[in-house]
């Protein structure tokens, strides 16, 4: 900065000088560049409400029961809703365009950005830490035994049976529990969208509710857990955070799991918080 | 335990398991817990449609503004915009709902449909829904009216729209950039004039003439003022320029002036708009002076032998970053807006520069040079936590940001034969996403405009 600037005055003082001797500038005599006021009205489409069902294979069903928009009340009396101010803006609607002073010096308008992808900041990836917590014990059944036994029987048993089996299987060891936790959150965080990008320090966890059937689909849509909060909330990188954690549990269906354990991860919790990962 | 024994409890195992069956639904309802702490920060894809339009005039616009509206979001390096020819489903009308299964299959998070109608001459609507394909709801439905003219601000507006909508942040798209254009004249007279153009290139223009040189301009909240540099009659002085009236006058008139080789008087708007900030030189050193546009009033805000200089206001308008040389080389330093309590929020080897406060508040940008590098970093402003290096190279300088503080300006210089070359780059917060602005020839010196309205 500082060279540059020394570099700039002596030519400064060059340029200075000519100028001085050509002709006295008038303080106010630049050609203004008009910020453009664009008179913009803006009305709320409203959401799904007036959004027809789906394909409509029917007939055109023209106007009448569908207005496309909601219009409101009367374009013109909306100016605050409108992002623009429009008041002043009717006469002004064709800013003066301001000429590039009469010169060839034209800067061609449709630039082409010439990216050049540095990729800097990695985020190294954090072995998923399972966090053993165990499945509740049935006091007075000698899981170990049973479990043996259900093991070896398995293949003569229906697949509910099975199912049950696994979950008093894995009810009895928290490290498969652990291991299902990890094999589920490696397969999520692969779909998630981080929210590093949000302010530092702000707390953006979400608890995705998600139910599964045994081949790994959504066996219906995943919920929010306090979604009201969550969707009300005015902090829209909270609102964006809900969405994200959706969007990744749909995202990352069919999950692979092993089925052997289906009754454990047939509902899954899963509590979304990148920002503690930053 | 032999397989004697095992069929020989396989009565009571059934039994026992006959009865747990009974249990199940209770205790299947025990979720699994899964703790995801981890995501990527790939680009979103979104599929971006062509708006559609009745006639042949709404349908050109309409593929305009659907054309402006990709290039922001990509070039945001937040979104990946599908490629067309990969949609299946034929979007003829936004007030329908979209078969969500042809955009998931391609990949598609959200969904873009827009309607151009021409009213009249003079009259033109613009109606757009942004859907989430995964959960199948809308998100975001807009309708702008406004006249045929302005299609590109409308663009604008969408793409700020639609980025606010996924990202949670404000855009940044409806935007100016100022800055300064850099050329030869006869003689090998160096020439800068401030130009201004639209946040992706367009409608460029100059501001000022190539008979004075022009630098470091800063905008007013307002977008309606900016400060600059000049140096006219040999004279380096603060100018404000309403851009609206094109009116200029120079400030402290008969105030401080410019010693030879000293600092230029960078002026900021303080966040009311009705105060600067500004280095000047008084007595044989810079310092710090607050002047109040009204009055015309200049405040002595520090009086340190030491220089300092390029002060910058944190957006509540409370404090004020600055770099210093008090500590021997330069350093950057925050105070309290009347002058009160500097603080050193920079440690590192070298020399700090150029510090600008964030418009989010908590990061200050900041150029460094040490042995022979130039930097751009971003470090805590209250002087916590490590400094993050964004960019490194032969030299760069002031940095601007974006209004919503996610992307930063700045002069790069690079070597070529005849000196150093000078060009505006952007990158991100994080680093990523570094790409040159589209400015003709040479450039530098960016000020980016707040959010126009």
């Amino acid at each position: 900065m500082r060279q540059v600037l020394g570099l700039l005055l002596s030519a400064g003082l060059h340029v200075g000088l000519v100028a001085s001797a050509l002709i006295y500038f008038p303080a106010a005599s630049r050609i203004a560049e008009d910020i453009n006021v664009v008179p913009v009205e803006l009305v709320m489409l409203a959401d799904n409400t007036n959004v027809r069902a789906a394909r409509r294979e029917p007939e055109p069903e023209p106007v009448e029961d569908e207005p496309p928009v909601e219009t409101a009340p009367e374009p013109e009396a909306a100016p605050e809703a409108a992002p623009e101010a429009a008041p002043e803006a009717a006469p002004e609607a064709a800013p003066e365009p301001v000429q590039p002073e009469a010169e060839p010096e034209v800067i061609p308008p449709e630039p082409q950005a010439e990216p050049e992808p540095e990729p800097a900041a990695e985020a190294e990836p954090v072995p998923p830490e399972p966090e053993p917590e165990p499945a509740p014990q049935r006091p007075a059944l000698d899981l170990d035994g049973l479990s043996d036994l259900v093991d070896r029987s398995r293949e003569q048993r229906p697949e509910g049976e099975q199912a049950e089996a696994a979950r008093q299987r894995s009810g009895a060891g928290t490290a498969m529990t652990a291991t299902l936790q990890a094999l589920a959150a490696g397969q999520i965080q692969r779909c998630t969208r981080s929210n590093a990008d949000a302010p530092v320090n702000m707390d953006l966890a979400v608890t995705v509710e998600v139910r599964l059937e045994r081949n790994g689909q959504l066996s219906e849509p995943p919920r929010l857990k306090n979604a009201a909060r969550i969707v009300n909330s005015p902090n829209p990188f909270m609102r964006v955070a809900g969405e994200r954690a959706l969007r990744a549990v749909i995202d990352c269906a069919p999950y692979d799991l092993p089925a052997a354990n289906y009754a454990e991860w047939r509902l899954l919790e899963v509590n979304v918080d990148t920002q503690r990962g930053r | 335990m032999t397989a004697f024994s095992a069929r020989r409890f396989a009565p009571v195992m059934a039994a026992l398991l006959a009865l747990a069956a009974l249990c199940a639904p209770a205790l299947a309802q025990a979720p699994l817990r899964v703790d995801v702490t981890e995501g990527h920060l790939d680009p979103m894809p979104v599929a971006i449609t062509d708006f559609f339009g009745a006639d042949g005039r709404a349908e050109a616009a309409g593929a305009d503004i659907s054309r402006v509206v990709t290039t922001n979001l990509r070039n945001s390096g937040l979104f990946a915009p599908v490629d067309p020819a990969a949609f299946i489903e034929e979007i003829d009308d936004i007030d329908l709902r979209p078969r969500f299964g042809d955009w998931r299959v391609i990949d598609a998070s959200a969904l873009l449909v827009g309607e151009v109608t021409m009213e009249s001459e003079e009259r033109m609507t613009v109606a757009f829904r942004l859907w989430d394909t995964a959960t199948e709801q809308q998100m975001l439905g807009l309708q702008f009216v406004t006249s045929p003219d302005n299609w590109r601000r409308i663009a604008h507006k969408v793409s700020d729209a639609v980025y606010e909508r996924l990202t949670g942040e404000e855009g940044y798209f409806d935007t100016r950039i100022i800055y300064v254009s850099e050329g030869i004249g006869p003689d090998n007279v160096p020439i800068r004039r401030l130009a201004v153009m639209d946040q992706d290139g367009a409608n460029p223009s100059f501001l000022t003439s190539r008979d004075y040189m022009a630098l470091l301009p800063n905008y007013a909240p307002n977008a309606q003022q900016i400060t600059y540099v000049s140096f006219r009659d040999g004279q380096a002085t603060s100018y404000l320029y309403d851009l609206e009236t094109g009116r200029q006058e120079a400030l402290f008139d008969s105030g401080p002036g410019l010693a030879e080789g000293g600092q230029s008087l960078s002026a900021r708007f303080h966040p009311n708009g009705r105060e600067l900030v500004v280095s000047a030189e008084r007595r044989g050193g810079h310092d710090l002076f607050r002047f109040d546009l009204r009055m015309r009033t200049l405040r002595q805000l520090t009086s340190h032998p030491a220089d300092d200089v390029e002060p910058s206001y944190s957006p509540d308008g409370e404090q004020v970053v600055f770099s210093s040389s008090r500590s021997g080389q330069s350093q950057l330093y925050v105070m309290n807006a009347d002058g009160s309590n500097p603080v050193r929020i920079s440690f590192g080897d070298g020399r700090y520069t150029a510090p600008v406060w964030s418009p989010r508040g908590d990061l200050v940008v900041f150029t460094k040079q040490h042995q022979g590098r130039f930097m751009l970093g971003v470090v805590d402003a209250d002087g916590s936590g490590e400094e993050r290096i964004l960019y490194e190279g032969y030299y760069v300088d002031t940095p601007a940001w974006s209004p919503n503080g996610r992307v930063l300006l700045f002069t790069r210089g690079d070597p070529n034969p005849n000196g150093t070359e000078y060009s505006i780059w952007s990158v991100d917060l994080a680093g990523f996403n570094l790409r040159r602005l589209p400015t003709q020839g040479a450039a530098s010196d960016p000020a980016w405009s707040p959010l126009i309205d």
